[in-house]
């Protein structure tokens, strides 16, 4: 019976239903890469459709599209480079926070330094606005730190 | 309006991101940009003081500079800029990289001069992972430390054992050869020799381990009149 299932899990699809009712397939392999996906099925069985509650629709799909890329080895880094390219800020942030839901390493990783790359050239208010973090400096002790650190912003151009 | 932008999934807003999984982010960020973002906010003018932060950061400098790096990117050169200005010398540290050396960021931590004096000489011209190897140029103190500019975090060296071995020892400026990585041993290696009597020299390796911070000393080779001895001695 071990045999069988060996055999059959190269080509066995597995279903994952998204937050929002969606229903999509994935292969075997692909979900092995995402160890939250790997979990569920170790507890429920891959003949059911494995439910993830905090991934939407608008994400899996290019979470699935990344990782069946990556089980034929075909990742590069023009490939990486296309998949964020369309891509607003806000748009990858959610894509980072369903790989790290779904344990999705690879994908993590990646996606942890695209947005550090594009924060590169981004202000204070930007960062706090895109981190949803409140600044809890007095105006003088900010424009203080600003001073004393004021080679860490030549070339950003601030917001508003 | 841009609160509605943000991260609303299904009517659900969540800003919030957990703290590790941000340390993912940032830890990835130049130097100057973690600088910068220390005005976000009072907990992330902390970051550096953060051990778990830290933790991540130094992992991904080693790693990145270990991993696809032809060149070797590990090594940074340190630019000492000194103008000398009546009355006083004002020295700048910058950190370069680059094929042409085009990328330059200076250095906001001054030299711990507490520690080591004005006289400082920086071992090698060069910052490893950031870290800089420093020694004074005053005989009588003889100290070498290990300096990370970002954090402000600063190990002595302690002499070594050899120093007290023998009483032939010549009072010596400690000629330190060199300071660099061992990535197989994942640990700095300071290299340095002590003349301790007239016709040996032998040379010595400090391994500084950055984790546990207990330097350890290993005589590489010795070399007296007669022959080659090899001695070994890990304190």
């Amino acid at each position: 019976m071990a045999q069988e299932a060996s055999s059959s899990t190269s080509s066995k699809t597995i279903s994952l239903k998204t937050g929002d009712g969606e229903i999509f397939e994935i292969e075997a392999s692909a979900a092995k890469q995402m160890k939250t996906v790997q979990r569920l099925i170790d507890d429920l069985g891959d003949d059911i459709t494995i439910p993830l509650h905090n991934v939407f629709s608008k994400e899996l799909p290019k979470i699935i599209e990344y990782y069946k890329k990556d089980i034929t080895g075909e990742i590069t880094k023009d490939f990486e480079a296309e998949f964020v390219k369309d891509l607003n800020d806000d748009e990858v942030k959610v894509l980072f926070l369903a790989a790290n839901y779904l344990d999705a390493n690879k994908l993590f990783e990646f996606l942890s330094q695209n947005i550090a790359d594009r924060l590169e050239s981004k202000s204070v208010e930007y960062v706090r606005k895109y981190f949803g973090v409140e600044n809890d400096f007095t105006p003088e002790e900010e424009s203080k730190l600003r001073e004393e650190r004021a080679w860490s912003f030549r070339g950003i151009k601030e917001d508003e | 309006m841009e609160k509605s932008v943000t991260l609303t999934i299904m009517g659900k807003v969540s800003k919030h991101i957990p703290d590790d999984i941000l340390f993912s982010i940032l830890s990835k960020l130049s130097l100057k940009s973690l600088n910068r973002f220390k005005c976000v906010s009072k907990s992330w003018s902390m970051l550096f003081k953060n051990p778990c932060f830290m933790r991540i950061y130094r992992d991904h400098i080693i790693h990145r500079n270990h991993s696809d790096h032809d060149d070797n990117d590990d090594a940074s050169l340190i630019l000492r800029h000194i103008v000398q200005a009546p009355r006083e010398l004002q020295i700048s540290l910058y950190l370069v990289s680059g094929d042409n050396f085009e990328n330059k960021v200076k250095l906001d931590t001054p030299l711990p001069s507490q520690e080591l004096g004005q006289k400082i000489i920086i071992v090698g011209i060069v910052s490893i992972n950031g870290i800089l190897c420093l020694t004074s140029m005053v005989v009588a103190d003889r100290k070498v430390v290990l300096w990370n500019p970002a954090t402000d975090e600063l190990k002595v060296i302690p002499p070594s054992p050899v120093e007290y071995i023998t009483s032939f020892r010549i009072f010596f400026l400690p000629q330190i050869h060199g300071f660099g990585y061992d990535g197989v041993k994942d640990d700095y290696k300071v290299l340095r020799y002590v003349q301790y009597n007239q016709f040996g020299i032998s040379y010595e390796h400090v391994r500084w381990n950055k984790r546990s911070y207990e330097p350890s000393w290993e005589i590489y080779r010795e070399v007296t009149r007669g022959g080659n001895l090899i001695l070994k001695c890990l304190c």
